[in-house]
């Protein structure tokens, strides 16, 4: 490694000599000496100040929110053919035209007035997370030929460009990923339209409120009569008529399609009292009495009613446009065989019973039958299963299955499988959202208003006279029309839903916060969810530690050449993958079903499986026998290395291939065993026990892994049931068990989790789930880990608190400004100060308390449950 | 106080020519991806080649 303590400043502002014990780049901890945490921030680093860059840092440091969040995901970086396809042209592009300049560049090519004409789309870019990027990544786009326009949103995440038709947007796309960017399409094309929508009939509901408030302060500062009261009384009804036809609109529209079906929400009651208030104004008018006139109390309610929901429309959406960042994704082109030759095709454009060729590593797009040797595949993110799984010729290879070593042949058999690198469309999730604890309100508050509306009419009439009976019913109905109620819960939702995404919970849909309220139990599935999905060395033992410093270098290089999940394993237990990839071994020999074999450094080292070493009648010691029996014992998976030196002039010529085979039984020693096992996620035991302690919820492990490797799971977690070999509709099955005892929530990452995803009232998908998985989940926890479930809990249930204290806040205000208009006392001035009093205080105090969710963490989760996931 | 009768549409159309420029500025998109916007200042012109990027030897030489 080498220690760079380059003298150059780095843009920084960090004196470079200093160790400051973190990486000059990411700023994440590095060990003592070392001035970049890894490999990739020191190439990225390097690559800033080349290109000029390095002003990326002082806006970085801008913002120290910056490096938080979606990180990238390394590798797999540098494929975007499909970018370049005429499939992508038509499907994620639009035409566009513009006036003027051809490319971004100030001084290029200047065509004032000229009409252009080019495609505009849209791409969601991981690892993107503050300003810096932004400005990183409009620099980069500026260097790209035929690019127009960069519009980048940071915190959506999310790009738009404007380009000529020529452009290469592979090549752009390639650039980004260089620097660690990735790019992957939305699955569902979000253009803002109805949030530009929502925001501009706002802003007519406040211009409406102020300007009809202006016009009334005169009436009651006394002006009384003479042209002027008329004159401002006649404009501020024009005004509160635009206003009941414009941004009033939804709240009436609502509430009459739910009276229709029988369903009655807040709605109704708040276009009961806007209506009201209107009829009953204008009636008004051709009397001349302007000081009966309620316009202003109307707009000003309507104004804040749309902001209110504008904000919880918005905090929604940015949490969700985080989660559709993790189920964006980046289709690959597919090797297929046409016309005699290899050619690379959008996944949609290939047929059913075409040939297509996968290089090692890469996601079979479709299900297919194999049609080149014998091959294992990673089935993980199918069917949840950890081990890699063998496949004969001529077998049936399911969609999103991963072959582990070199190219294979398929012949596609459907076409339409899901696949895990396809863009999702967040699905319109079907099931019946939990109407709002306020909404439930609906029914009984209209009732209530409504009788005491009746009741006051009845009694004013037979003790004064018809007039005045209906002033005070309508006053009654106007002054009952629940602002504050429809006010605290989306303020509420909003600052909640902030506050779970600045600790890393994208909350997707508001109900999930108050279905979380009902929730009895929790699923969780097994592999890439509790686990961490791949297997990791947990032990090790050295039986011939003389020989082993050589021979460990020569299993690092042999290893490094296989996809083999174990073998990624032992490599990034034993060392230094950039040394390792940089010089591979003379020789390499695959062992199907048992390892691997090859020859480096003067040695040929075998890395074979328990049962590969046994076949080959391999000797083991009685010493190590005891070890390996209590790993066998535990379940994990064990790879024993073996060794022989060889000499040099052995006849072992990789151009030739001349040499005996590698696996020849003669000489072989055991230097050393290791044993592998899928971790548990650091955080799952605290968070498991955290649900089952504090909130008595009933515990679940299903998996479609083995029994045993599920028992051993579910023994660690110590959760109250388990399920193993379970398919998906296993998995639904025992979700729909479990939803009649009360809601279930389901924790998922695969394939294979999806229809239980859906079935669930809650779906929560952890950071490393597929697009889809991803899609068909409420809540996403990118990078907290499980223990995003009990801040997930937590805030639901602060954010529930808070709301019912705000609801039974904004009734007794009502109740008061309904006895007040019943007694005959109300008058629209009081009218016009009361209601924005009670709206202010009870979203004031929401809004307080709703910011306040993020510390009460500290007191309660965290000290119990917090694994190194709680940030 | 008949300047009132001027005065009044006189706001009203301002008010109005404010409520359109809004909505125009919504339409064009003005109000999305703002962050950006607001470290544009910061942004020096000097520190954005446009054409011809410096080629610096990265900083990651070895002084040992």
């Amino acid at each position: 490694m080498s220690q760079s303590t380059a003298l150059h400043d780095d843009g920084s502002g960090v004196d470079p000599s200093a160790n400051t014990g973190r990486c000059a780049h990411c700023e994440a901890p590095t060990a003592t000496e070392a001035r970049f945490c890894c490999a990739g921030c020191e190439a990225v680093h390097g690559a800033l100040h080349a290109g000029g860059l390095a002003a990326w840092y002082r806006l970085r440091d801008r913002d120290p929110e910056a490096l938080r969040g979606v990180p990238a995901r390394p590798g797999g970086h540098g494929r975007h053919g499909y970018l370049d396809s005429e499939r992508y042209r038509k499907e994620h592009c639009r035409p566009t035209r513009w006036r003027g300049r051809n490319s971004q560049g100030g001084d290029g090519q200047v065509s004032d007035g000229q009409v252009n004409e080019g495609i505009e789309t849209e791409w969601m870019v991981r690892g993107m997370t503050c300003v810096a990027c932004a400005w990183l990544i409009e620099q980069l786009g500026q260097r790209q030929d035929g690019l127009v326009e960069i519009q980048v949103d940071p915190l959506a995440r999310s790009l738009r460009l404007r380009a000529s038709d020529e452009v290469r947007l592979a090549a752009f796309a390639d650039e980004l990923a260089a620097f660690g960017y990735g790019i992957g399409l939305p699955g569902e094309r979000e253009d803002g339209e109805e949030a530009r929508r929502d925001l501009a009939e706002v802003a007519i509901a406040g211009a409406l409120a102020a300007n009809t408030m202006l016009l009334t302060l005169p009436l009651y500062f006394g002006l009384d009569d003479g042209p002027l009261a008329a004159l401002f009384a006649w404009v501020s009804a024009a005004l509160a008529t635009v206003c009941l036809f414009s941004p009033a609109r939804p709240f009436v529209r609502v509430a009459w399609a739910g009276l229709k079906r029988g369903v009655v929400g807040l709605d109704l009651p708040i276009a009961l009292g806007i209506v009201a208030a209107w009829l009953w104004s204008m009636a008004q008018l051709p009397m001349g009495r302007w000081h009966a006139l309620y316009f202003d109390s109307l707009t000003v309610l309507v104004f804040a009613l749309r902001l209110g929901r504008f904000v919880q429309a918005r905090a929604i959406e940015r949490a969700a446009a985080r989660a559709r960042l993790l189920a964006a994704a980046m289709p690959q082109l597919v090797r297929t065989w046409r016309q005699g030759r290899w050619q690379e095709l959008p996944p949609e454009d290939v047929a059913v019973g075409e040939r297509i060729r996968l290089d090692g590593g890469e996601e079979l797009p479709f299900e297919a039958e194999l049609s080149s040797d014998d091959q294992d595949f990673d089935l993980r993110v199918v069917t949840g299963e950890s081990r890699p799984q063998r496949q004969i010729r001529g077998a049936r290879v399911v969609a999103g299955a991963i072959p582990l070593t070199g190219a294979t042949l398929v012949r596609v058999s459907a076409s339409d499988a899901a696949t895990a690198n396809r863009p999702t469309t967040p699905r319109r999730r079907v099931k019946a959202a939990m109407p709002a604890a306020a909404d439930r309100l609906g029914v009984a508050f209209t009732s209530v208003v409504l009788t005491v509306a009746a009741l006051s009419f009845a009694g004013w009439w037979w003790h004064a006279s018809a007039a005045a009976a209906i002033e005070v019913a309508v006053a009654v109905l106007i002054v009952a029309c629940p602002c504050a109620l429809g006010l605290a819960t989306p303020v509420t939702v909003a600052m909640a839903v902030a506050s779970a995404a600045r600790r890393g919970v994208l909350v997707q849909r508001a109900a999930v916060l108050e279905a979380l309220a009902e929730v009895r139990s929790v699923v969780f599935d097994k592999t890439g969810t509790v686990t961490e999905g791949r297997p990791a060395v947990v032990d090790s033992l050295v039986v011939e530690p003389d020989d082993w410093p050589e021979i460990r270098r020569a299993l690092v290089q042999i290893e490094a050449t296989s996809r083999h999940p174990v073998a990624s394993a032992l490599v990034a237990h034993l060392g230094d993958t950039t040394t390792a990839a940089s010089e591979p071994p003379q020789r390499i020999q695959s062992l199907p079903g048992s390892g691997i074999a090859g020859l480096a450094h003067d040695w040929r080292v075998l890395a074979l499986s328990a049962r590969g070493a046994a076949e080959r009648d391999l000797p083991t010691s009685p010493t190590t026998e005891e070890r390996l029996k209590s790993w066998r014992a535990a379940g994990h998976t064990i790879v024993l290395v073996y060794g022989a030196a060889v000499s040099p002039q052995e006849g072992l010529d990789p151009d030739t291939g001349d040499g005996s085979p590698l696996d020849d039984a003669a000489g072989l020693r055991l230097v050393a065993g290791f044993a592998t096992a899928d971790r548990l996620r650091a955080d799952a035991a605290a968070t498991v026990g955290a649900l089952r302690r504090d909130r008595g919820l009933e515990t679940w492990l299903i998996s479609g892994d083995h029994q045993r490797a599920v028992d051993r799971v579910a023994d660690r977690l110590q959760v109250d049931g388990q399920l193993a070999e379970a398919s998906p509709q296993a998995k639904v099955q025992q979700l729909g068990r479990l939803a009649q005892r009360g809601a279930a929530v389901m924790v998922g990452d695969g394939h294979n989790d999806i229809a239980a995803l859906e079935r669930a009232d809650v779906a929560v998908a952890v950071g490393s789930a597929t697009p889809a998985a991803v899609a068909a989940s409420d809540v996403v926890l990118p990078a907290v880990g499980l223990h995003g479930l009990v801040v997930l809990f937590d805030v639901a249930t602060g954010a529930r608190r808070v709301a019912h204290v705000a609801i039974a806040g904004a009734l007794v205000y009502n109740a008061l400004t309904i006895g007040l208009a019943a007694a005959g006392a109300i008058t629209p001035l009081l009218a016009a100060i009361l209601m924005p009093i009670s709206s202010l205080s009870v979203v004031g105090w929401a809004w307080v308390k709703g910011s306040r969710l993020d510390t009460n963490r500290t007191q309660t989760s965290t000290v119990r449950a917090g694994g190194p996931g709680a940030r | 106080m008949s300047i009132v009768y001027v005065l009044l549409p006189a706001s009203l159309l301002l008010a109005g020519c404010a409520v359109v420029a809004f909505i125009w500025a919504a339409r064009q998109r003005q109000f999305e991806a703002l962050e950006v916007a607001a470290a544009r200042p910061l942004m020096e012109p000097d520190e954005a080649p446009v054409s011809e990027p410096a080629r610096e030897p990265p900083p990651t030489g070895d002084v040992r």
